[in-house]
């Protein structure tokens, strides 16, 4: 026993004491802090062009040209009227203009104006004039049947859905149903991200520890599962040092930070939040980790792992294929089995518990579940370690490594 | 003191080593040899507890082999490998400590080997600064720093200078002395000459021979013939009279076919070439292994698994 914690200590040392953990542990922070921070600013601002743009104009109408001018400005749309259509061309291609707007003699019955560009158009200038354009000529048009524009826009308004949660002491909180989605899935590529990230780790450390056959001098000493368990342990303590370090700066700036400086931190990131982050983390970390080490062992070279790893990686790909029909109908039938199944579960509840409130007992049952299965994983991934480990100059398929756990 | 008996093993079709028995005393160095994928790795790992064997018992002191006994075992590997981004002295203590060590109680051994070995100004290096050759050296230290009483060396020597040779030839030396048991596994035969107190020669999994050195060469008679000589000597390898030949540009180990007398040679040797020295003597190991089991550096191929 005391030997497994001497392999969990050199572990750890071996994969914190370097200098893209320690970047990583600081650089996470302030990724988190822009995820946090981020959608409550982009929200609230609306996107401001940062430079003007000059634009061609060619019309014949002189009222009409000032009137979509002087619109356009507020937008940094800056018009450059034009008598001669064929210059004005030239100017565009030649880069002195962005793009030139043609509006037709008869351009009240007209449905479709051309706008030029060199290469494709600026999204926001193209939106912008069309936005102006067709709000100038629907009042135009409404003005000449005798009608009151602004009449008709408070008329044809639709009212719109805002989203409150309330809790059991009936405090209530707006919640964006975009800001809520955003954030799922930030958790969710966090936990797919770093998962991988250490699994990988995990994997190609055990393989070069085979084919450098320093594990031929480790078995002299110690048992395989000595070995195994030493190495996801030493790492898990790293994965839980680091993603702990990034959940409580999380947690300062949502409770500290934020209401200090009066920033908009949206309402699904509360602390309960963050602590099912971490724990779904951790407990998908040792899940992955012991299959990721047994296929360390049993691979050849890093290719034919990454060709091993397959197969696994489909139960983290599948959460997030199905992401945005897990968050539009998480209490679905298929949302709670994939909530429950093990291996997708960590991605699948988290989801859940964000977006919906799943029954408490729902929440234990997965838990539950995950650290039985972590159990069992464990206790496979072992013998084919075992095995695995010592088996050199073949790359065996899927179905053969599975063999190994009747032998 | 190791003892096996009926040792038997086989992966898939292959049966690796067959009805092995053999029993190295301690402070003696004992040679496993044979050809590369004769079973020399296959009976290590077997001892040190990595495979099971299929049949037959293995003794350590004459109680059955069991985890704690590693810790009383030091195994240098054919193929190196230490922890590359650990310090040198990082990776000794490391290893000493899966070997049941208490950190304090190592580094006085560890600054003794390093020092013994030239390496005390690399204690402080990573790995992977040091050459081949320091790297094996760092392997050998971290074989014997945990102070086993015995000692698996797999191909100590390969790919060391002469100096280090030397070096490490003295150390398996005063291990002897301090009444370790050595088991050297090797294919290069003059050195298991100058270190084996007593072999056994296996190929294909299956003893050859086995006894003490000179009991062995006894067997064999004195019929090899050293010579020495200035001269074209390239006839010599396909005398008639000669069962096998190892020849060098001035120098050839002749071994004769029975009833061949030794002064007939010595007067072909005499037309053609200038003798300087000529001796008559039993054969070397390497000659023996040559008539047991042909050249070893035609065999192998087959993987040691």
């Amino acid at each position: 026993m005391h030997k497994v914690f001497t392999i969990i200590r050199e572990e750890f040392k071996m994969t914190a004491a370097n200098r893209a953990f320690i970047l990583l542990t600081i650089l996470g922070p302030f990724l988190i802090g822009a995820i946090t921070i981020l959608p409550g600013l982009l929200a609230n601002k609306a996107l401001n062009p940062e430079k003007e743009y000059q634009i061609g104009l060619y019309v014949q109408d002189q009222s009409f040209a000032a009137e979509l001018s002087e619109r356009l400005r507020e937008g940094k749309i800056i018009l450059r009227h034009g008598a001669d259509l064929e210059s004005l061309k030239s100017q565009v291609v030649s880069g002195e203009l962005e793009g030139l707007l043609v509006i037709p003699a008869h351009y009240m019955e007209e449905r479709i104006f051309t706008y030029y560009t060199k290469q494709g158009g600026n999204l926001y200038v193209t939106q912008a004039i069309e936005g102006v354009l067709g709000g100038i000529i629907v009042s135009k048009r409404l003005a000449e049947e005798g009608l009151d524009p602004g009449r008709i826009a408070s008329l044809t308004a639709r009212p719109s859905l805002k989203t409150m949660t309330i809790d059991q002491e009936g405090k209530e909180k707006s919640q964006d149903v975009m800001e809520v989605l955003l954030i799922a899935l930030t958790f969710v590529m966090m936990i797919y991200m770093t998962v991988i990230l250490y699994g990988q780790s995990i994997g190609r450390s055990v393989l070069m520890e085979k084919t450098s056959k320093t594990v031929e001098i480790l078995l002299s000493s110690v048992s395989p599962s000595a070995i195994m368990f030493g190495k996801i342990f030493g790492k898990g303590c790293a994965a839980i040092l680091q993603s702990g370090i990034w959940v409580s700066m999380a947690i300062f700036i949502v409770k500290i930070v934020g209401p200090r400086f009066g920033l908009a931190i949206p309402a699904a990131l509360t602390v309960s939040n963050f602590l099912y982050l971490f724990s779904f983390f951790i407990l998908a970390f040792f899940l992955y980790a012991a299959i990721y080490a047994a296929l360390g062992a049993a691979a050849e070279d890093e290719q034919h792992l990454n060709q091993l790893l397959w197969p696994v990686l489909l139960f983290l790909i599948v959460p997030m294929v199905m992401i945005s029909g897990l968050i539009f109908n998480p209490e679905s039938s298929i949302a709670i089995f994939f909530s429950l199944f093990p291996f997708t579960a960590p991605l699948v509840m988290l989801i859940r518990v964000l977006v919906a409130a799943p029954p408490f007992l729902e929440i234990l049952l997965c838990y539950g579940l995950i650290i039985a299965t972590i159990g069992i994983i464990v206790l496979l991934s072992s013998r084919i370690f075992r095995i695995g480990i010592l088996m050199t100059g073949k790359k065996f398929n899927f179905k053969q490594i599975l063999s190994w756990l009747w032998r | 003191m190791v003892e096996l008996k009926k040792v038997s093993k086989s992966f898939a079709n292959v049966q690796a080593v067959n009805n092995l028995s053999f029993t190295a005393r301690e402070g003696e160095i004992f040679g496993l040899l044979g050809p590369n994928g004769a079973g020399k790795s296959t009976t290590i790992r077997m001892i040190l507890g990595i495979y099971l064997p299929d049949s037959g018992t293995i003794y350590f002191n004459g109680k059955r082999l069991v985890e704690k006994d590693k810790n009383r075992i030091g195994y240098l590997p054919e193929e190196r490998g230490l922890y590359k981004r650990l310090k040198v002295n990082d990776a000794l203590l490391y290893m000493a400590e899966l070997k049941g060590k208490k950190r304090k109680e190592t580094q006085p051994r560890i600054d003794y080997l390093l020092e013994e070995l030239d390496l005390l100004s690399w204690k402080e290096r990573k790995v992977e600064e040091l050459s081949k050759g320091m790297s094996q050296k760092i392997q050998f230290i971290s074989t014997i720093a945990h102070d086993p009483e015995i000692i698996f060396l797999d191909e100590p020597f390969s790919g060391l200078d002469p100096v280090s040779s030397d070096q490490l030839l003295d150390l398996i030396l005063a291990l002897k002395k301090e009444g370790k048991t050595v088991i050297l596994s090797t294919h290069i035969m003059d050195q298991a000459e100058r270190l084996c107190d007593r072999i056994l020669l296996i190929n294909r999994g299956c003893e050859v021979l086995s006894g003490s050195l000179e009991e062995i060469k006894a067997q064999y008679g004195r019929r090899t013939i050293k010579v020495e000589f200035d001269g074209d000597g390239d006839f010599i390898s396909s005398l008639p009279q000669a069962a096998s030949v190892r020849s060098y540009p001035r120098w050839a180990e002749i071994d004769l076919k029975p009833g061949i007398d030794s002064n007939e040679l010595l007067s072909i040797l005499m037309e053609r070439v200038s003798i300087q020295r000529f001796e008559l003597s039993a054969p070397t190991l390497h000659s023996i292994f040559i008539r047991e089991i042909g050249n070893p550096e035609d065999k192998g191929g087959e993987p040691d698994a």
